[in-house]
This record gives C-alpha cells, sequence and structure tokens, in this order.
C-alpha cells in the first residue's frame, strides 16, 4: 500500500526539518520526502498543512470500564483522533481499577484497530488503595507502560519509597498524582482571594507542592524515576529546577488549562473549572509557562477528564472534578501561547510529541525517509468555535467553551494509512 | 429618600442571590420601605405563599421569612431536609416547580452549596438566598443595615469591625459587602486560622488587631462560633477562643459609649461574647431580630410588586 501526501508543511524538531514537501509511505514507513514523488494507490492533498510527528498525550481518562456514560475507549479515541493524537496514555483508575494484569490486557484488547493506539498506565496500588504495591512485572508483561495511583494523592511516604525502589527492576515509570490528602482537604478550588471571597472551600498550594518536595527527597534517597503529573504551583516548578540541578531522575507535564486559566475562572463558569489540581493564581500559570518554555517541563498532557452535564451541574462542592481536553488541546495552545508569542511552535509541537515519548519509554517517532510513519496534520488557518456540537467526546465538559480557535486536525497517519478527521 | 410613599419603589429585582445584585441605590430605598414597615405602615398585599426551602436546619430565618410573608398576606409552605424530596433525588429546581405549582409564589432558599441561585434557571417567582454555604446571606445584612438605621446611625464613614470565624462566615461576606457598598470601612479580626492572610484583602477590607479595633469601631459585629470549628482543629478550645477573640465584659470597656453591637445569633454565651454584652445599651442584637421580618418584608414586596 503506497500513500503520498502532497503540500504538506513537514515540521519535526527532532530531526530540525520544517520545510515545504510531498511524502510517499509504503505499507506504514516514510519511503521519500521531496518534490515530485510518485503517485501511490491514494493521494492526500494537504493543502498547506502543518504535518508533525504523532501527538502523544501521556494522561487521559478514558472511563472505561465502569463509567461509560461519561465516555469509553471509542469515544475517547475518536475524541483523541479529532485533536489530532495518534497515541494516549489511559489512566488505571476505572471501576475496577486497572491493577491486575487479566484486566489491563482486556482494556488494551478493547482498543485495538482503532486509529488512534492507546497504551495503559497500571495502578502503582492495588485498588489504588495506597497500600500494597501491585505486580509490576506481570502488568508489563500485559503492556503496562508505567505505574500511578492518579486521581488519588499516595498519603503514605512508605509506599512512594517502596514504589520507586521497586520499580527500577524494571527501569519502570513512576507516575505521581502530588496532592497531600490531608492538606487538599475537601477543597474545591485553590485556596486564595478567589475561595475566599466566593467562600468556597480551598485547597493550599502546599498540598501540591509539600509532596513533590517528599517524592524529589525520596528519590534523592532511594533512586527511581519519577515523572510529575499535571503540575500546578509556581512552587513546584521550582522544586522540579532543583531537583533537574541535583541529578534526580524527574520530568513533569502540564496541562493546557492550567497553561490558560486561573482561579477567577472559577466565578466566571462555576464548575467547568473544577478540576484537580485546581486552577492558580496568574503567578503560578506564568511559572508554568516559563518551565514549559525552558524544557524544565517535558510535555503536555490534557489529564482528559469527561464528565456528564448532570453531573457537572450539581454544583461546586458536589460537582466532580475534572475537564475534558483531547480535541482543543493543540489548537487552544496555538491560538493563546504560540500566536501570540508565549511559546514557539517548536517547543509546543515537542512538549506533544517527543517529549512525552521519551520519558513514557514509546518509540520515538521522527520524520525521516526509513521511519515508521505516525504523523499528525492540521489546517492553522481554520478558525473554529468550541462548542457541544464540535466534540466528539461523549461528555462536554469543556473549560474552552464558546472559545473560538486558531488551527484544527485534519488527519492523521497510522498504520501506513491516512484517518481524515470529519468536521 | 424621604417621603411616605405607598409603594416600594422601582427595586426591580427578581433574585436576590448576594448583597452585590443591588445597586446602593436599590439598598438605600429597601431601607427606608423597611423602616416604614418596621414603624407599623400597611405592606402591600399579595395572594399564595411564601416557600421556604432550607436544606440546613435554621428556627430563626425561616420564621423570619415566614412571619415575613404573613405581613404581606402570604400563606406559608416549606420544605425542610428531612423526609424533603431532595432525598428522592429531586433536584432543587424540581423542587421549585413544584411549589410554585402549589401556589407558592416567592421562595426563600437555603443550601450549603455556595452559589446555587447564581446558576438556577428562572423558576417562575422570585429567590431570595436565605444563606448558601460559606458565600452569602444577604437577608442578614439586610437586617443588620436597618438594626443601625433605626438606632439613627449613618453606615457611610463608619468604622465596622467584624470579629471572628470570617473564612466560613455567610454573615461576614455578605456584612461586609453591604456596609462596604453604602461606605463603610471594614475591618476583620479573629483568630489567623479563621482570618487568613489574604482574606481581608479578598474582601475589600482590612485587617486588624482586635483591641485596637474595639478602641476605634462605631460598629462592632460578633459572629458566631460554630462548634465544628474546634473539631476540625482550627481552634484548641472555646475558652481560649473567649481569652482570646471573644467581646468578654471587660473588652466591651474598651468600646466607645457611642459604639453599637451586632451579632447575627443565636449567641454562644460565654463563647464570643459575655452575657453582659448582649444586655448592654449600645447592644442591637434584640433588635435585629424584628429588623429582620421588616426587611425580608420590604424586600419580598418588592420583588412580588416587580412581577
Amino acid at each position: 500500500m503506497r500513500v503520498d501526501l502532497r503540500n504538506a508543511r513537514i515540521f519535526d524538531p527532532a530531526s530540525g526539518i520544517d520545510q515545504s514537501a510531498d511524502v510517499l509511505l509504503e505499507n506504514g514507513v516514510i519511503a521519500a520526502i521531496g518534490h515530485g514523488l510518485p503517485h501511490g494507490q491514494e493521494t492526500v492533498d494537504l493543502a498547506g498543512a502543518l504535518v508533525t510527528p504523532g501527538l502523544c498525550d501521556v494522561h487521559v481518562h478514558l472511563r472505561e470500564p465502569g463509567q461509560t456514560q461519561k465516555e469509553d475507549i471509542d469515544s475517547g479515541l475518536r475524541a483523541a483522533l479529532a485533536g489530532g493524537f495518534t497515541d494516549v496514555c489511559a489512566m488505571p483508575n476505572t471501576k475496577p481499577t486497572v491493577d491486575e494484569p487479566w484486566l489491563l490486557r482486556q482494556v488494551l484488547a478493547r482498543a485495538a484497530g482503532h486509529p488512534v493506539r492507546m497504551h495503559q498506565i497500571a495502578a502503582m496500588t492495588r485498588g489504588q488503595a495506597g497500600n500494597e504495591l501491585t505486580e509490576f512485572g506481570a502488568l508489563r508483561e500485559a503492556g503496562a507502560i508505567a505505574f500511578s495511583d492518579d486521581g488519588h494523592g499516595v498519603a503514605r511516604s512508605t509506599v512512594m519509597r517502596l514504589g520507586l525502589q521497586y520499580a527500577q527492576a524494571w527501569g519502570a515509570l513512576i507516575v505521581s498524582h502530588a496532592e497531600d490528602p490531608d492538606l487538599a482537604g475537601n477543597g474545591v478550588m485553590h485556596e486564595g482571594e478567589v475561595s475566599f471571597r466566593l467562600g468556597l472551600p480551598g485547597q493550599p498550594r502546599s498540598a501540591e507542592s509539600a509532596i513533590v518536595a517528599r517524592d524529589l527527597e525520596l528519590l534523592r534517597d532511594v533512586g527511581g524515576r519519577l515523572h510529575v503529573a499535571h503540575v500546578s504551583t509556581k512552587e513546584t516548578v521550582a522544586l522540579l529546577a532543583q531537583g533537574r540541578a541535583d541529578g534526580l531522575s524527574v520530568s513533569a507535564e502540564v496541562t493546557p488549562h492550567h497553561l490558560l486559566l486561573t482561579d477567577e475562572a472559577v466565578a466566571e463558569m462555576g464548575t467547568l473549572a473544577k478540576m484537580n489540581p485546581p486552577l492558580r493564581t496568574p503567578q503560578d500559570r506564568d511559572a508554568l509557562r516559563a518551565g514549559l518554555a525552558s524544557g524544565l517541563i517535558d510535555c503536555i498532557a490534557t489529564d482528559h477528564a469527561p464528565h456528564r452535564e448532570q453531573e457537572k451541574r450539581q454544583g461546586m462542592l458536589a460537582a466532580p472534578f475534572g475537564v475534558i481536553g483531547l480535541e482543543t488541546a493543540f489548537s487552544s495552545l496555538y491560538t493563546e501561547l504560540v500566536l501570540t508569542g508565549c511559546l514557539s511552535l517548536e517547543r509546543l509541537v515537542t512538549a506533544m510529541t517527543a517529549g512525552p515519548r521519551r520519558i513514557f519509554g514509546l518509540n520515538p517517532v521522527g520524520i525521516r525517509e526509513g521511519e515508521t510513519a505516525r504523523l499528525s496534520a492540521f489546517d492553522l488557518s481554520a478558525l473554529w468555535t468550541v462548542g457541544s456540537g464540535t466534540l466528539q467526546s461523549k461528555s462536554t465538559n469543556s473549560a474552552l467553551l464558546g472559545r473560538t480557535l486558531r488551527g484544527k486536525a485534519i488527519g492523521i497517519i497510522t498504520e501506513g494509512r491516512w484517518h481524515p478527521i470529519g468536521h | 429618600m424621604q417621603g411616605r410613599v405607598k409603594s416600594p419603589g422601582p427595586v426591580r429585582l427578581d433574585r436576590l442571590a448576594q448583597i452585590r445584585d443591588l445597586s446602593a441605590e436599590e439598598l438605600e430605598r429597601l431601607l427606608v420601605r423597611g423602616q416604614e414597615l418596621s414603624e407599623g405602615q400597611p405592606a402591600l398585599q399579595f395572594r399564595g405563599a411564601v416557600a421556604t426551602v432550607f436544606y440546613e436546619n435554621s428556627t430563626r430565618t425561616r420564621n423570619s421569612f415566614q412571619q415575613a410573608g404573613r405581613l404581606l398576606g402570604l400563606d406559608t409552605l416549606q420544605v425542610g431536609r428531612e423526609g424533603s424530596s431532595i432525598q428522592k433525588g429531586e433536584t432543587l429546581e424540581d423542587t421549585l416547580h413544584t411549589l410554585r405549582a402549589l401556589g407558592a409564589v416567592i421562595a426563600a432558599v437555603r443550601t450549603p452549596e455556595p452559589g446555587v441561585l447564581l446558576d438556577l434557571p428562572d423558576v417562575g417567582m422570585p429567590l431570595v438566598n436565605a444563606g448558601d454555604g460559606w458565600r452569602q446571606h444577604p437577608t442578614q445584612a439586610l437586617a443588620d443595615l436597618l438594626a443601625v438605621r433605626l438606632a439613627g446611625r449613618a453606615v457611610a464613614g463608619a468604622r465596622v469591625l467584624i470579629v471572628g470565624d470570617i473564612l466560613h462566615s455567610r454573615v461576614a461576606r455578605s456584612g461586609n459587602d453591604a456596609f462596604a457598598m453604602l461606605g463603610a470601612k471594614v475591618w476583620l479580626a479573629g483568630p489567623p486560622t479563621l482570618v487568613p492572610q489574604g482574606l481581608a484583602a479578598s474582601l475589600g477590607a482590612e485587617q486588624v488587631a482586635l483591641e485596637d479595633g474595639l478602641r476605634a469601631a462605631d460598629i462592632v459585629m460578633v459572629l458566631r462560633l460554630q462548634q465544628e470549628r474546634m473539631e476540625r482543629g482550627y481552634l484548641p478550645s472555646l475558652g481560649e477562643y473567649r481569652r482570646e477573640w471573644g467581646l468578654t465584659a471587660e473588652r466591651l470597656a474598651l468600646l466607645r459609649s457611642d459604639a453599637l453591637v451586632l451579632h447575627p445569633g443565636p449567641q454562644n454565651r460565654g463563647v464570643e461574647l459575655d452575657e453582659e454584652v448582649i444586655y448592654d445599651p449600645r447592644s442591637l442584637i434584640h433588635r435585629q431580630i424584628a429588623c429582620g421580618v421588616a426587611m425580608r418584608a420590604a424586600l419580598m414586596e418588592a420583588m412580588l410588586d416587580a412581577r
């Protein structure tokens, strides 16, 4: 099977390429990049679209098994496709928790055959209860790419310490949802001027940074590889910088919503701005942007967390935490950070492609002759408005509803085929 | 502003979720009307019922809304937490539609969830926030303003000291907004666990040391201390609270002779204030309750008349 892509703007920071060219694919491998290439059985005219290595999101909640009224693997992967992702990593806090090899195999099997590949992160502790480690060896053999109790903080320091130690038998990655559940308490937003004014219980910034500091000290103590999920505070950014300077094996991700919004959004949007960790202050947002720009924060991950409208309608105290993000991640960051000059397109693409793949041990994807093709294509001139009618996810709990964004994914190349995105 | 107007005037308001839903002018107009009603002027009469929907316990606020409704010729309907449909999964919106079908023409709503009335769609009748979590209790603020007015005191330029658990207090938030809107300067004092750094600034108020505030204040609002704060570890004991932040008989002596003392009730005697404070001539505590009925009547009259 030969496919030729015409009139692409090939953009691959890892290979140092930014050029207009055609691409010829043969059985899923990039056979040639250049001009005047022969036609394949299928010709796709990209009309100047940006073609990047396939986007990879290392933090999504697809809700299957157990909460398929919110999302399921099929709808979640369709949402990923619509956002231009070729790879996503599902978190294990489903019902039941993905903490056993048989269940992990079953979940992966449900995703087989979809254009977007789903990788699975396994629970670090049984039932994500924070007490006993899961069978890292057997879970890895079943396909687990990392271990995490995401959704909950690991309260017991000994358990986190043992997890970081035990994972070293396989060089495995521990993903930390850094939250001290005692400090976070019943907080539903960032504790600060806005929560005081609104009369809402807050989560102090130290609920995150105290655990990041602890985990870095554990890393210093026993070694291991730590990835800090959804960084939200400037203190965490400073701790990461110190950890890196000290040579610790620590990486981090940031979400589009923490890069774009602040706790003022709670006053404006209510529960559509309720997420965990919470939206913080403008100073935190700016520190996250700087950390992403400098490369201290390695990757962008959406923490895509679908919830039904009636659940989100319950009010700030009762509504669940989380927002969806797969379908708006690239477009919103391109519009609000790249086009405004806050972030280079190169950093945006790297943090959504090579950065996450390197940390999570996924095959690197370059746009070079001889490489397997996993590509994403974007029409950077497209203008669209985020609305429930434009979304593939089963849920519409986006914090960006109503925003007009520039740039939209038009298709991906995986398994040797062009998968166009219908609009 | 003065005058013997029978109609409450053009206070066009269909929902009172927070004090700032009112303009300063509307606030003044309601106070004028509240004063008239408290002096025995007849209220406009309406048909139907006032519904009290209280998902949190309350005796005085519920009764106050019901008494205010009676002044306006309204029957009463009530829904509480126990045995109510909310436990069968009925939403607040459904409950309000049901009450309207039963004859309610206005409803007072108390919920533990802050901001519920901000997002609720129209239910075909005016709604009044009767307390939403830590957020707002606007009719308590109206009552307090009327108590000060009936004492013959101006709010503009006054220094108002609010003492106690500001963090968890809807009375403090709505009181702060109401006094500030009418030109008062608001000071806050209390234990740092309950008046954390940044809280005063977020409310546009100023944090002061208790005794400095007591010496200079024109109006002192003492907040009720919830027993729950001890259980959650905010305070080591009630005794220590009284010693450090209570309005004791000794601290009462620091107050200016023309100061006024408010408390939203019910009081924990010997905790946030001593018995002597309640019966001191500077205390408006007993008048606040009657002011609550007059202001709730003035508010509901304006809302129903506008419909």
